[in-house]
């Protein structure tokens, strides 16, 4: 087990490296480069900006210097934009009160991932314990418009449905914390001069007013693969000797579905985490853009449509890392749960 | 992404026996059509087929040709006159365009003009399409015949804003939509399922070399990678050429997870008799693979074939979102959405059928997950599927 | 006792004098701005406004900006000595010398930068000499200032005065100086001396590195969230109440980047100012019932929204058929403005024959101005005047039996450059030429615009930027020498220059020489009227200006520009 999983992170160093030369060259090969849009306003702007991002060079050479800052220095290098580092621009920019891209993400995918569960299990085993009939039925009806429904539209959606149905900025507050009145707004993370105050209890509120959205948006199109599975978990304990011994022992119907099968569900759970994660970029990148949530994708994003290119690979490298390292989590997980299961 | 499965084994998993048992293939029908919601999904897909291929002749109107009337004004935002087809005995009718202006919001409307009638035709002539892109034809279903420039016209769903009949480019639209999801599918398919049953065949070094390949190709974001490979096609080439890029990209970039897939059944029926039996016999592996092993497969290709397909759909609604899809002239769903979704405060408030083109999308994605759904209850019954599809 | 009393008095009066003044922290001789330019009458101090930014500002440097995201930031904290009219505002006087190529500026005394140090002349000097001058630090400004090839020679006469000579006069000196934000030299000395000035200011700098003579000062940033900014306290303007300007405490600005999101946040009460898209504009009518001012406000005649054809193409028969003041004419004729108006900007807009220029010298409006009205007849039979058979399909054909087809680029993601490119295809089509629409990425058609010589399209729509409609920075479209005189290099390589172009050429130079109001507004009229007959370029349209406010929440609001730029945020007062 040991070889593998070291004989596997070995693999991963060449792995990025060939990944973040195809991305490279994908980049090189698209029509002009970060600094053209400036030839409309003048020749020397444009010339002084391939100077100093040096996109003139040789394709090979950019790259080489890129590679010997990150293996030398762990430099990965500045953005074209605005001279700020490129970790700086993709993680760590900002204070403490108003966090990071790195921690919203995490704290958005995570969020996403607990809000699709909270919402599939209770769905999951009310679809099992009414097998077959109309309950079931829409149930799975459910789930399938939370995938039927592209992304952008549910994020712009749920906005409209807030500012111009519920008027949600009708409601306001005096705010002890801030000294100002403060009402509910969308997009963004925060109301008011939040973004700036230190945590407390409102902050945190507030905070979590914003995200639900953008948790709901990505949990959408997953929704109904976990209910599925939940579900299919449930039916198959439930047909298991041991629940039927448990139902003969006199125990409430409750309390056997949700002890004995639940454990057994949440089991792979753990083993699809390493899926999770990479499988939300998507979601994740369309709610950071509709909602403007500061995060790891929306500044990678952003990076793309212009062209800064070592935001760009940078980005691309921690994407296909955690994608790497899931993939290689789960099936470790999937290997130790089932031995039966093994590969060479 | 991969699919963990449980096999269950059964003797229909054999190559079919031509002694009084069912062959397998009429085994999956008689389940699918057991599971009623897939089986309305797939004659909904198939009522949706139909429009789309006859589009030419079902719709009154072309999908670009702008509307105006005698003034040279644009019939623009025409709401929907589905609603305004009224009957004569058995005769359906229609009244003609009347503009109206509201002047607080500034906002140009149309009602009935109840002065004016104008009756439907059934197969009359209209404007000159390709029916099958090649046999010409002016004849269309319904219409309302009249020439150009009338106040007598028949916009089922509404216009756009330069006055071109919704109706028609949704079905247009969809040619090109469901034209897009098979072919994307066909071409990840083969490129997924040769490298997927090489890689389970053979094992070891070459195994190795497609997975790692394979895990390169899916740790690129999709997106990401698509959008950055879309903007890379050569300015020069026209309108159909970058459709076809379109669809190779997304093709290469849908591959990986189906190798994957075909990979895990390869590796799994590599083993069984019937293959050693084969082998035995003196087959060659190429025989092996694609004439024994991954027919055994098909049932799952088939099933992930209609799973591929709406994310497929999905994917190229959300690159017309962001303006990297199929452009202008050509038309798409993803495209026709995206006139919504630029003002859509202002479109859903005072032009809401526009967002028709939307509720087409969801549709066939509904239907394809339903009936993906009961393929895979059909194919093999005794598999629960623990992992997602994607 | 009388004598001690006296004295006491004397000295509690010199030191309250001392430290009143402190207390204030007001310049000795603030500029008063006149009441008349104060719509909603006084305001009092306090209070904040929230504007959306389209995106994060990408440095705090006023020279080496260049983008609307970054001057929404930058020209609240730095400001000119003059404004747009040539008043003396931050400064206390301007004077120009008979001679026309000199002018004296004076400061005020006491004046500070936003961190309470000294502005002196030679902090005016420095920003112009050692920044602007710079041949290192590239900048939009130098264009302004540039004059006969050379820069303007800058001294400091004393600690308030410089002294600004011009080679030659140069009318758009005085632009140029409304238009260079002065510089702190204690700060930036240093940046400019190591060559580091690029960098200088960008966002990763403190609030307290960065100091202007503008109306507020960086209090805070965010990335991916918003920019915060506080008031100048030592900023050098009061109303003529005496009270010292801003009136607002503070200004945010969030980063949204979607459209949609930011009408969204501004119907729900979240912002106070929106600049609305055209399809805005219903919405917001029906807001205004509830305090929400939507004023359309006159055309803006600046930037320049064309279709324009190769006149180098590489193809013979386009070349020819492009070069043809004929065809030209015949396309603007068959060219729907009212159509495209209609269809993209809601109607709220104008048609447009002849360039862009500053409403100073604007004769578009004139009673003989040339127009080509919507006239499907007259292209026509000037396309048959060309020589354009028309063939059994409808369609024209060269003398070689060739049809008439060309591609026409548009902006992909730009819906309105496509959709006009869309509607002028369709209006061609009806006399008969194949125009096929391309919308390509930016950078593509910038590429193909500018990145080869000749340049590689067949013709494109697209949006020239007018700046600011100072005729001097129109040059480097409309002479033949210009850097964006992009449908016709080959006119700077002096070869088939055609009579009214040369004419062009010698009307922007004169004009460029006069300081005389009247005679530079001839001298422009006359360039307008040339290029609408020839229409190097098709004009089409221009959008009207949108403005949108909280009127129950905010007075003394001037307008945006570039969808952030707050004009004149000195007088914005919150009720």
């Amino acid at each position: 087990m040991l070889t593998y999983l070291l004989r596997r992170l070995l693999y991963t160093i060449p792995l990025l490296l060939i990944i973040s030369m195809v991305v490279f060259l994908v980049m090189q090969m698209s029509p002009g480069n970060f600094c053209t849009t400036l030839k409309l306003q003048s020749e020397q702007i444009y010339n002084e900006c391939v100077e100093r991002t040096g996109i003139d060079q040789a394709i090979w050479v950019q790259y080489g210097k890129w590679i010997w800052g990150i293996v030398s220095s762990f430099d990965f290098g500045f953005s074209f934009q605005n001279g700020q580092p490129v970790l700086n621009q993709l993680f760590t920019s900002g204070t403490f009160e108003s966090g990071n891209p790195l921690f919203w993400t995490l704290v958005l995918s995570f969020g996403a991932m607990i809000m699709s569960w909270l919402l599939a299990l209770p769905l999951g085993i009310y679809a099992a314990t009414h097998q077959g009939n109309w309950r079931d039925w829409l149930v799975n009806v459910f789930g399938f418009i939370g995938l039927s429904i592209p992304n952008f539209f549910l994020a712009i959606g749920i906005l409209w449905a807030l500012v111009v149905v519920f008027q949600v900025g009708t409601n306001c507050w005096q705010s002890e914390q801030l000294g100002q009145t403060v009402c509910l707004g969308v997009s963004g993370l925060f109301d008011g001069g939040y973004v700036t105050a230190a945590w407390s209890g409102e902050k945190v509120l507030n905070l979590f007013w914003h995200l639900w959205p953008a948790f709901l948006v990505i949990a959408a199109a997953n929704l109904a693969a976990i209910v599925r599975y939940v579900r299919s978990e449930m039916l198959n304990v439930l047909s298991e000797p041991y629940v039927q011994t448990a139902r003969s022992k006199g125990l409430k119907e409750r309390v056997v579905t949700v002890k004995h099968a639940l454990k057994n569900a949440l089991n792979p759970l753990i083993s699809m985490l390493g899926y999770w994660l990479p499988s939300m970029f998507e979601g994740t990148l369309v709610a950071a853009m509709v909602l403007q949530l500061p995060t790891v994708e929306g500044a990678y994003w952003t990076a793309l449509r212009q062209g800064d290119q070592y935001v760009v690979m940078a980005g691309l490298l921690f994407f296909s890392m955690i994608l790497i390292v899931g993939n290689l989590l789960s099936d470790i997980l999937l290997a130790w749960v089932n031995p039966k299961i093994r590969y060479q | 992404m991969a699919t963990s499965t449980t096999n269950v084994k059964t003797a229909s998993n054999e190559k079919t026996s031509k002694l009084g048992t069912r062959s397998q293939a009429s085994l999956i029908w008689q389940r699918f059509k057991r599971n009623k919601a897939g089986f309305v999904a797939g004659i909904i897909l198939a009522v949706l087929a139909f429009l789309v291929i006859f589009a030419g002749f079902l719709t009154p109107y072309n999908a670009t040709s702008f509307h105006a009337d005698t003034n040279n004004i644009n019939f623009d935002y025409v709401p929907p006159m589905i609603s305004w087809i009224q009957l004569d005995g058995l005769q359906p009718y229609v009244h003609g365009l009347q503009r109206t202006y509201n002047p607080l919001t500034g906002v140009k409307g149309f009602v009935e003009n109840i002065e004016e009638r104008f009756d439907i035709k059934f197969f009359v002539e209209g404007e000159p399409y390709l029916m099958f892109g090649f046999i010409p034809s002016t004849i269309h279903l319904f219409g309302t015949g009249e020439p150009e420039g009338s106040t007598g016209q028949l916009f089922l769903l509404g216009t756009d804003r330069f006055g071109r009949d919704l109706f028609s480019r949704i079905l247009y639209g969809g040619q090109m939509v469901l034209g897009i999801a098979p072919l994307v599918v066909i071409f990840s398919f083969i490129l997924g399922i040769f490298l997927g049953g090489i890689s389970g065949f053979y094992g070891n070094k070459v195994d190795t070399f497609i997975q790692r390949t394979v895990e390169i190709a899916m740790s690129l974001p999709r997106l990401a990678l698509l959008l950055a490979l879309s903007a890379m096609l050569p300015p020069e080439w026209p309108a159909t050429a970058r459709f076809w890029g379109i669809v190779f990209i997304l093709a290469v970039v849908g591959w990986a997870p189906l190798a994957r897939v075909v990979r895990g059944q390869v590796l799994a029926l590599r083993e069984e008799e019937f293959v050693q039996a084969s082998r035995a016999l003196g087959a060659s592996d190429m025989r092996l693979i694609f004439k024994h092993i991954l027919p055994n497969t098909f049932g799952y290709l088939i099933v992930s074939a209609t799973l591929a397909a709406p994310s497929v759909i999905l994917l190229e609604s959300v690159l017309s979102y962001f303006g990297f899809g199929l452009q202008e002239p050509l038309v798409s769903w993803g495209l026709l959405m995206k006139d919504l979704t630029e003002n859509f405060l202002f479109q859903i408030q005072f032009h809401p059928w526009l967002i028709l083109p939307g509720f087409f999308i969801f549709i066939s994605v509904f239907t394809f997950n339903y009936l993906g759904d009961a393929l895979r209850d059909a194919v093999d019954p005794f598999t629960i599927s623990k992992g997602e599809n994607s | 006792m009388k004598k001690q009393l006296l004295t006491l008095l004397l000295v509690s009066a010199v030191g309250l004098g001392l430290l009143g003044g402190d207390l204030l922290a007001q310049p000795g001789n603030p500029y008063v701005v006149p009441a008349v330019q104060m719509q909603d009458g006084f305001g009092q101090q306090g209070g904040s406004v929230t504007i959306d930014n389209i995106d994060n500002p990408k440095t705090f440097n006023p020279i080496t900006q260049n983008e609307a995201s970054s001057s929404a930031v930058t020209s609240l904290m730095h400001e000119a000595l003059i404004d747009n009219t040539g008043q003396a505002t931050l400064a206390r006087s301007l004077d120009i010398a008979p001679n026309q190529t000199t002018v004296t500026i004076t400061l005020r005394e006491g004046s500070s930068f936003s961190d309470g140090e000294p502005m002196t002349a030679d902090d005016v000097v420095f920003t112009l000499n050692n920044v602007v001058f710079n041949p290192t630090i590239s900048s939009t400004l130098k264009d302004a200032w540039r004059v006969s090839g050379t820069f303007p020679r800058v001294t400091a006469l004393d600690a308030l005065t410089i002294e600004i000579a011009a080679p030659v006069p140069f009318s758009g000196l005085l632009s140029a100086i409304a238009s260079t934000p002065i510089l702190p030299q204690h700060l930036l000395q240093d940046d400019v001396d190591s060559g580091n000035f690029n960098a200088a200011w960008g966002i990763g700098t403190s609030p307290d590195e960065i100091a202007g003579i503008g109306p507020f000062r960086l209090k805070s940033f965010v990335a991916g969230q918003q920019v915060a900014l506080e008031r100048n306290p030592f900023y050098s303007k009061v109303d003529e109440n005496g009270t010292q300007l801003p009136y607002l405490n503070e200004i945010t600005l969030p980063v949204v980047a979607d459209d949609n999101v930011r009408l969204l946040r501004f119907s729900n009460g979240q912002t106070e100012i929106y600049p609305p898209r055209p399809e805005d504009v219903p919405l917001l009518r029906q807001q205004s019932a509830q305090g929400v001012a939507v004023s359309v406000q006159e055309a803006g005649t600046i930037d320049m929204n064309v279709i324009a054809f190769n006149q180098d193409s590489a193809d013979s028969n386009l070349q020819t058929l492009f070069r043809d003041v004929r065809f030209r004419q015949a396309v603007s004729f068959a060219t729907n403005r009212q159509g495209m108006i209609s269809a993209n900007l809601n109607s709220l807009g104008e048609a447009r024959f002849g360039p862009g220029i500053s409403p100073l010298f604007w004769i578009g409006d004139d009673a003989n101005f040339p127009t080509f009205q919507f006239n499907l007849g007259q292209a026509a039979s000037l396309l048959d005047e060309i020589g354009l058979a028309t063939g059994s399909d409808g369609m024209r054909q060269f003398a070689d039996g060739s049809p008439v087809e060309f591609t026409l680029l548009t902006v992909q993601g730009s819906t309105v450059l496509t959709n006009d490119a869309v509607l002028f295809a369709n209006d061609l089509g009806r006399i008969g030429i194949q125009v096929n629409v391309r919308p390509l990425d930016l950078n593509a058609v910038i590429d193909q615009l500018l990145g080869t010589l000749p340049p590689q399209f067949d013709a494109v729509r697209i949006t020239i930027n007018g700046g600011d409609g100072d005729p001097n920075l129109l040059r480097s479209v409309f002479e033949s020498t210009g850097s964006l005189h992009f449908w016709k290099f080959s006119d700077g390589f002096g070869a088939a220059v055609a009579d009214w172009q040369n004419e062009v050429d010698d009307l922007l130079e004169q004009q460029a020489q006069s300081l005389d109001l009247n005679q530079r507004a001839n001298l422009l009229a006359d360039f307008q009227v040339l290029v609408a007959e020839n229409q190097p370029v098709i004009f089409l349209y221009n959008a009207q200006g949108l403005q949108t406010f909280r009127e129950d929440r905010v007075g003394n609001f001037s307008g945006t520009v570039e969808n952030a730029t707050l004009l004149n945020a000195e007088i914005l007062f919150r009720k």
